[in-house]
């Protein structure tokens, strides 16, 4: 793999984060004997707090020392805190046998930087690995915090159809030999401009919006497209966790990533709390060593305190605790998942299509009847109806006329809540539909 | 959308909300924690207050954090847009992570590709990086020693193409004025200058006339070692033009990463959602951190805090002080730093400090610093300036240090007169 054809001219450079202060800092730290005179470091003197004490639901305590509390309250490294690589690096070795992860080859080795939280990842790395004018391919859906940071880095994305297994492999294809034609066909401003893509976003595990979950198989086809046409593939996974399905655990990309193209996202969100704000990016070494410094002067570093508490945490219970945590996870929303989908049976089956999500915390509908979801932004309607839920329009790249899908979430209220706003929402559609219906 | 969505259902708690990608309270593992502080108070994270600050936080900051940070600013800045009428210009708050956090979502904000930024000749690289970054360029100002020069201010706004010509830019056709003055106006890093209210009132004029932006980056505005207190400039902003930087890292501690933006609500309003797309919001657990040690302690609490920072670190301010007069009098010059917590000196007797970074060398005589050359803009050609920081050694290990410092820089100086 040739990575300066995926790195940016701005990054293409000398480290931008490797100022002069940090090389002498670093330096000093192999010498602990001298006197280092470098780091606008606060002294650990001063920290108000010397240690605290976490109670867990499940009757365990977490404590941290007031030696630990003197490490972390530094300036910490811009790749994160050691252990906690230690600790993300064991769960990659088991859930994805990542195929580079002792590469002898520097550039291709598996490696990880710490990032606060996914949104972290996708801000530093972008533009890294995506050049103003370079055409992004992603799918037909997507969280908007994706567009907005291909949008900052003023790339233009273009979206793919997807079946019911994910992005279309022909579809793919398609957008990476007739680029330029797609360009024109979305109404780029600028088409001479643009640069022929590189990149292939994906969400492949209870993508959001769609749910859908992309089997190995399917994943191997786009591979093989990647590896032909020379792409590399961001899997951005933070549902990989959160799959449903008892018999299958679907592999990600990265358990496949022979060459050193793919670029893994991690979140802790979902997984243990959204406000800590950790995640990780994992990838080839030569990606994730542009990453770090790029991260210096985004956020110098993760936050110390997030990044305890997950260690914390990992350490208590360790491996076995990880898969008991998958576990308790799939156990609570599960059953939500199967709740939303009979209660859809039960209420919408005549209103709506949709997948039934196999991984992930989204459920994902067609209107049959109205070929447009906005209504569902009429904030008095909203309140009439007692229901809120968002328009397929919020996922799209651009805009482009009447959408008639909508999303729904069923992680946070409860059985009857969830029952009441499905049942609300049927409603709503069915007022809907007879006014179009009536002519009103 | 999902944000808006999000946010009308918020208004309307009756209702069902099935918009939010939110997981469940119940499945977060944390139910409550208790911080032990050094002076023996207890600072307790409830299970309601833990249930609050673990899903996705406001992007602008929590809510009682925003509360107290005006309450600083309104009796440390007294900003007198404080309550303005006129909703662009009035104050307003956005919490980051860290005043790199801040800087990182400002600069594309605030900056054009191909601006012209005028800031400060010696910089924290992490503001030149964020220059770059949004492919602006930098032109660095003279300064004195109570910060930029306010005809070099001038000179540098009148004639600026010249001045990107002279600087060796290599597009200075493609380069647009400049609309933007960075500074770093108290403990600057790394000259240790603090501007007086003086300098800043003519440099604020200077502003005021060419309809300049200030960004006034101050994470040592509690660290002035001086019985009188210099004002900011966000105090003297009539107008609305000065957009502050704090941070909570000198103050408190930088693993947290807390800091905020303040100024004109019509910037910190596009600062908001820009922050979505970087990190979503800061950190939860640091903000209620901070938030805790405000709670606990109060205004008064912060006040004592300054004092506390103070008696520790101005004590080795003038130990590093007395110990460059007593060994380094004859080999560099320097400026006492009024506030923060670096020292810059100047060789006299040799012209380019970079032969500090020799590892050898830095192994041989038992100290490391940080040659001038590390807070350039671009580079410059021999620089005989360099950076010592006063904060975290003993005062053995201080003395220690700058004595050995002396001793290379003397055998440095006597193998230059001796012509090794």
């Amino acid at each position: 793999m040739d990575y300066n054809r995926f790195i940016s001219s701005y990054y293409r450079g000398e480290q931008k984060g490797n100022y002069m202060i940090r090389k002498m800092a670093l330096l000093a730290e192999t010498t602990p004997e001298a006197v280092d005179l470098t780091s606008g470091m606060p002294s650990r003197d001063t920290f108000p707090i010397s240690s605290a004490t976490f109670k867990c639901k499940n009757g365990t305590t977490l404590e941290l020392s007031e030696d630990e509390m003197k490490d972390i309250t530094p300036y910490q490294s811009s790749q994160g805190m050691t252990e906690l690589l230690t600790w993300i690096r064991k769960f990659h070795e088991k859930y994805h046998s990542p195929p580079l992860m002792d590469n002898e080859n520097s550039e291709r080795r598996f490696d990880i930087c710490v990032t606060p939280g996914a949104m972290g990842a996708m801000s530093v790395l972008f533009p890294i690995i995506m050049e103003r004018n370079d055409v992004v391919l992603l799918e037909a859906f997507n969280y908007p915090g994706t567009t907005n940071n291909i949008d900052k880095v003023l790339a233009y994305p273009i979206e793919l159809s997807m079946d019911e297994f994910g992005v279309k492999p022909d579809a793919l294809v398609d957008a990476i030999v007739n680029w330029k034609q797609k360009t024109i066909e979305s109404g780029a401003p600028n088409p001479d401009d643009l640069n022929p893509p590189k990149v292939f976003y994906t969400v492949p595990i209870g993508h959001n919006p769609t749910g859908i979950v992309v089997p190995l198989q399917r994943k191997k086809e786009i591979y093989k497209i990647a590896q032909k046409y020379n792409l590399l593939i961001v899997e951005d996974d933070p549902y990989f966790y959160f799959q449903y399905d008892e018999q299958i655990f679907t592999p990600s990309y990265q358990s496949i990533d022979v060459d050193g193209r793919v670029i893994r996202i991690d979140s802790m969100a979902k997984f243990f709390a959204p406000g800590l704000r950790i995640g990780w990016v994992t990838g080839p070494s030569k990606i994730i060593r542009t990453v770090i410094p790029a991260q210096v002067s985004a956020t110098i570093a993760p936050g110390a305190f997030a990044q305890i508490a997950v260690l914390k945490l990992f350490g208590k219970t360790g491996m076995v605790g990880f898969q008991d945590r998958i576990q308790e996870l799939k156990h609570f929303y599960k059953p939500k998942r199967d709740l939303s989908v009979s209660l859809l049976k039960k209420h919408l089956k005549d209103d709506v299509e949709w997948i039934e999500p196999q991984a992930g915390i989204f459920l994902w509908m067609k209107l049959k009847n109205l070929a447009d979801s906005m209504i569902f932004i009429d904030s008095e309607d909203c309140r009439k109806y007692g229901v809120f839920v968002v328009p397929g329009a919020g996922f799209l790249v651009r805009p482009k006329g009447p959408c008639p899908y909508l999303r729904i979430s069923f992680t946070r209220m409860s059985t009857e809540d969830l029952e009441k706003g499905i049942i609300c929402l049927s409603q709503w559609i069915k007022d809907a539909t007879r006014k179009e219906l009536s002519g009103i």
